[in-house]
């Protein structure tokens, strides 16, 4: 990561192209774009979180880490602290995306938008005590 | 300090907080809400729903208090429509304008993002491989 080389570039392209369609998503119709997000966002929760936890655990010296640098493990490129801190605040990000989103389903439930059926639907204990 | 004075302390902190959040006429209602929770919760825990969480819940705007008040939703006559001071498109957006920015500097100086500050201290927090221009291929700790 000193200078740019061909690895860089190609995540460079990846990124774009992920910020590029991200935006597109955002700006989708508000009901197809609650739809799509609160069906993405926990997927990206997991993977991010798994991600960095992976880093973590598995690091040379973790808790499940080989122990000896002569036992690199097939994960040991991503090891490092730039991996480390994206996917921590990545993870921050997305959370306080599907927080927001959490309140989003609370506030249909209680006045109805076009959400209140699916969140009535999904959450059986709301319809019970209703 | 009893424990009666501190719980209206901090109701009176959290309206302060309902107040800049929506606006006065939505804390007549919080008020209300308050009132309205069932008396099985037990007395503390009805008033620290507008509490510590209550702050909390206003400042990120996930008001769970108003799910917990069952009597008060049948009764509602005012709508809720306060919406969150940062929507979650808005934190969309702001996420995919900075992985454009990241990718330019990825294509044009790596260094930039690898030499960030707080990049270097999650890294040794954790005790990660640091792969800093002064530190690349070496453990630094």
């Amino acid at each position: 990561m000193d200078r740019p080389s061909e690895a860089s570039a190609f995540i460079a392209v990846i990124l774009a192209f992920l910020g590029v369609s991200d935006l597109t998503a955002a700006s989708m119709d508000e009901g197809i774009a609650h739809q799509y997000w609160l069906a993405n966002v926990p997927v990206r929760l997991t993977f991010l979180f798994a991600l960095s936890g992976y880093v973590y655990l598995f690091k040379e010296d973790g808790l499940f880490g080989s122990g000896s640098i002569n036992k690199a493990s097939i994960g040991g490129n991503l090891q490092n602290s730039l991996v480390f801190a994206w996917s921590f605040f990545e993870t921050a990000a997305w959370f306080w995306v599907s927080w927001e989103g959490a309140g989003y389903v609370t506030r249909s439930l209680l006045i109805g938008t076009d959400l209140h059926k699916l969140a009535r639907r999904t959450s059986r204990t709301h319809a019970q005590a209703r | 300090m009893n424990s009666a004075v501190m719980v209206e302390q901090i109701e009176i902190l959290s309206l302060t907080w309902a107040y800049l959040r929506v606006g006065r006429h939505d804390v007549v209602n919080v008020k209300l809400e308050v009132r309205y929770v069932p008396t099985t919760v037990g007395h503390i825990r009805r008033q620290s729903c507008m509490g510590f969480q209550g702050c909390i819940m206003y400042i990120l705007d996930v008001s769970f208090a108003r799910l917990w008040s069952d009597l008060d939703r049948t009764q509602r006559t005012q709508p809720d429509d306060s919406m969150p001071l940062i929507s979650g498109f808005t934190i969309i957006r702001a996420l995919s304008l900075f992985h454009i920015t990241a990718a330019y500097f990825f294509l044009t100086a790596p260094r930039m993002l690898t030499d960030q500050n707080v990049v270097f201290i999650l890294g040794e927090s954790v005790r990660l491989v640091s792969i800093q221009r002064w530190a690349t291929g070496t453990r630094n700790y």
